[in-house]
């Protein structure tokens, strides 16, 4: 019955699935993806509901809010808020402003997802229609998903996971980001929906790191990769090499199977184990898969490649000065005191790689065509 | 009047959980942080010597309740106020959690005065009417219990308990002391019950106590290995926030309301007990509608005593722990090594 006195219709209220922030000289644009816009040409077949974008700039998050809501005909309810898009300038200079008041928020489940967006503005991300799926944020929420599944250099992280790592000691968070690719002046235009190639889309970038609530730079894909590796968030790598042979041809490995553990030898020195199995994806080099010594060849050089892939992501921590794979956490929990040295940690990384199966082909196409012939 | 001893023990199972939501587990964070389930485990161990103190005030007057022991009206009127005062604290943390976590549009008074009419009408009905839905609901919070319990377990992580030892051995005890003020001595209201009502049966007593208390360090448990003691400190009402990482079949999402209602149960059994309690003294029992006057005075109290959270979990950290000893530890003692009932 209490839950009566202030109830709302679900026409009186817009519900906001994505909310976009960007800096506008020194104040917060905040763009909120309203899920259940009113379509104007509508039929009882495709419905009512459109997107809409609205935008509203503060001194602060709840101003800029106020803003949209001055706007807006409807209530804004963001229970079911499904991603949060901010801009790398917000990232540099206000992020604490921003997640404070997400965080407060109790209406929300601090379940979704926060990327940062690059190059352009979270607004321009938002506003991106797609052939795939009708509400924006319900297609960049997707693509981030489908991105960590199949992609080594990007992440999904929730609101609640990026709080964590930034309360804990000896640990420092990374976002995965997203840019857009083509003509942004079409990004909103529905009738380049009808088209077989879309002009624009939104793709999903490396990683960018932060320390102390500010972001500190972005990572290249190699990089993200490492730091996936040695964090255990990475679902699946692709790693091409070059024949031994002739470098012109490769052969191209997916490992789908890839755990870390993380042993704290002493406060200056660390382990990383990285246990991995995959398998051969393609090759257009002349070798002889049957034969054990070829495949232990190749084994060894993706061990190696891995290797150093993890040493990529670990150099640029090093380079940045910022603990994103909570080395200092760990020693912390053992020896009880943060009390260590970062950049001169001394981290010894070893790889065991399994190359389980070669697809559907027990030998490639190239051996069996010289063996026929 | 015959009391059916599992609707005793039910009863009992409610005063232990109650006060844990909000109140106690908030000073836990506070005084002893990453090791609160350390101290829960040592308060749980000393809590024997109050429940034997209980039990053998209850052995040796089996006749008499609480006022009748104490036998004096003065006592008895400052025990029934500070129990007023107790259960107007307790009544404040359930309506300030449903206010700030679901209702929080809705004026305060509203939710009071809902909750307590249902606690007006089970008080007119009596202390078996209190018992048998005391009964009825510990099934329902047993089930909730169980359901979060194993949906919450596979996320937890051990190393978010680690490290430990981290609070000085004074904080852990310190924090031992709290829950045993919040979740063991209010065990002392079961004494206006005599013991010649019940067949008190030590050992299902002594199951349902523990029972009640492994819910509590399982809470505990969960919300410091889900979230690690930094987020626990940062959010208001973490083992509410912890409900909200709980999903059935993997698919089925926002139960956090449907669980916290426990919660609810825990604080409706308890309120409407303390108004119980308070009813029987000598001085009040002969006022035929004194229930009805003690509630609304609740709910007058409950919404006026603190005028902000601050305020509040500030009194019941620092000041409220003192009085709770005094009278529901210190009285006790008295009551157990006097003579006879005819003075105190």
């Amino acid at each position: 019955m209490t839950g009566c006195y202030n109830y709302n219709e679900l026409n009186d209220i817009a519900i906001i699935s994505g909310l976009g922030i960007d800096m506008d000289n020194n104040n917060l644009k905040i763009s909120a993806l309203v899920a259940n816009g009113q379509s104007l040409n509508s039929n009882s077949k495709e419905g009512n509901a459109q997107p809409t974008l609205i935008t509203g700039t503060g001194k602060n998050f709840t101003e800029a809010i106020k803003d949209i809501e001055s706007k807006s005909a409807r209530e804004l309810y963001i229970g079911h808020l499904n991603i949060v898009i901010i801009n790398e300038k917000v990232a540099y200079e206000r992020l604490f402003d921003i997640i404070d008041p997400l965080f407060r928020d109790p209406e929300t489940l601090k379940k979704y997802y926060i990327i940062l967006s690059k190059g352009t503005t979270s607004e321009n991300i938002l506003k991106t229609l797609s052939p795939l799926e009708t509400l924006p944020a319900e297609n960049t929420s997707l693509n981030i998903v489908t991105s960590k599944k199949n992609l080594g250099y990007s992440n999904e992280v929730f609101l609640s996971t990026f709080i964590y790592k930034i309360l804990n000691k000896g640990l420092e968070p990374v976002l995965p980001t997203i840019i857009l690719e083509g003509n942004i002046e079409e990004a909103d235009n529905i009738d380049d929906l009808k088209a077989s190639k879309v002009d624009t889309t939104l793709k999903m970038d490396s990683l960018a790191l932060f320390k102390d609530y500010k972001l500190v730079g972005f990572a290249t894909h190699d990089e993200s990769k490492g730091i996936n590796i040695i964090n255990n968030e990475i679902n699946t790598l692709t790693i091409t090499n070059s024949c031994y042979k002739n470098k012109d041809k490769y052969i191209v490995t997916q490992i789908d199977d890839i755990e870390s553990k993380i042993k704290i030898i002493n406060k200056n020195k660390i382990e990383i184990t990285v246990k991995s199995s995959g398998s051969i994806n393609e090759t257009n080099c002349n070798l002889d898969l049957q034969n054990d010594d070829v495949i232990k060849k190749i084994n060894d050089t993706v061990k190696n490649n891995i290797k150093d892939i993890i040493y990529k992501g670990i150099n640029k921590g090093k380079e940045l000065d910022t603990d994103i794979f909570g080395f200092g956490n760990k020693i912390y929990k053992k020896y009880r005191k943060l009390d260590y040295d970062f950049k001169n940690l001394d981290i010894d990384v070893k790889t065991d790689v399994e190359l389980k199966t070669k697809g559907s082909l027990e030998t490639t196409l190239k051996e069996a065509n010289n063996e026929n012939k | 009047m015959k009391i059916n001893s599992f609707n005793y023990n039910t009863l009992l199972f409610f005063l232990v959980r109650c006060l844990f939501i909000g109140i106690c587990f908030n000073n836990l964070i506070i005084i002893s942080k990453l090791d609160s389930w350390i101290s829960i485990l040592i308060g749980i161990i000393i809590s024997i010597f109050p429940l034997s103190l209980y039990y053998y005030i209850n052995s040796k007057y089996p006749s008499l309740n609480i006022y009748e022991i104490i036998n004096n009206n003065f006592i008895s009127s400052l025990l029934s106020i500070f129990v007023f005062f107790f259960s107007a604290s307790s009544y404040w943390n359930i309506i300030n959690f449903i206010s700030s976590q679901f209702l929080y549009k809705t004026p305060d008074i509203l939710i009071s005065l809902l909750f307590i009419t249902s606690i007006i009408y089970i008080n007119y009905k009596g202390l078996k009417t209190i018992l048998r839905v005391s009964t009825m609901l510990f099934y329902v919070t047993v089930l909730l219990f169980l359901l979060s319990f194993i949906g919450l377990i596979i996320q937890t992580d051990l190393e978010n308990l680690m490290p430990v030892f981290m609070s000085s051995n004074k904080e852990i005890i310190l924090g031992s002391m709290h829950l045993i003020a919040y979740n063991t001595l209010p065990l002392f209201m079961l004494l206006v019950i005599p013991k010649d009502y019940i067949k008190i049966d030590i050992k299902s007593n002594l199951f349902m106590f523990v029972f009640a208390s492994f819910m509590i360090f399982a809470y505990c448990f969960l919300v410091l290995s889900i979230y690690g003691i930094d987020i626990a400190t940062l959010l208001h009402f973490p083992e509410f926030h912890v409900f909200k990482r709980l999903t059935l079949m993997g698919f089925v999402k926002r139960l956090e309301n449907i669980f916290s209602v426990q919660w609810a149960f825990d604080y409706f059994i308890f309120i409407s007990f303390a108004i119980y309690f308070i009813c029987q003294n000598p001085l009040l029992k002969k006022f035929k509608f004194n229930y009805i006057v003690i509630s609304l005075l609740l709910v007058i109290t409950s919404n006026n005593m603190f005028s902000s959270n601050t305020v509040g979990y500030n009194f019941t950290l620092k000041y409220l722990p003192y009085f709770i000893y005094l009278f529901f530890l210190l009285l006790p003692i008295h009551l157990s090594i006097k003579k006879d009932t005819n003075s105190i």
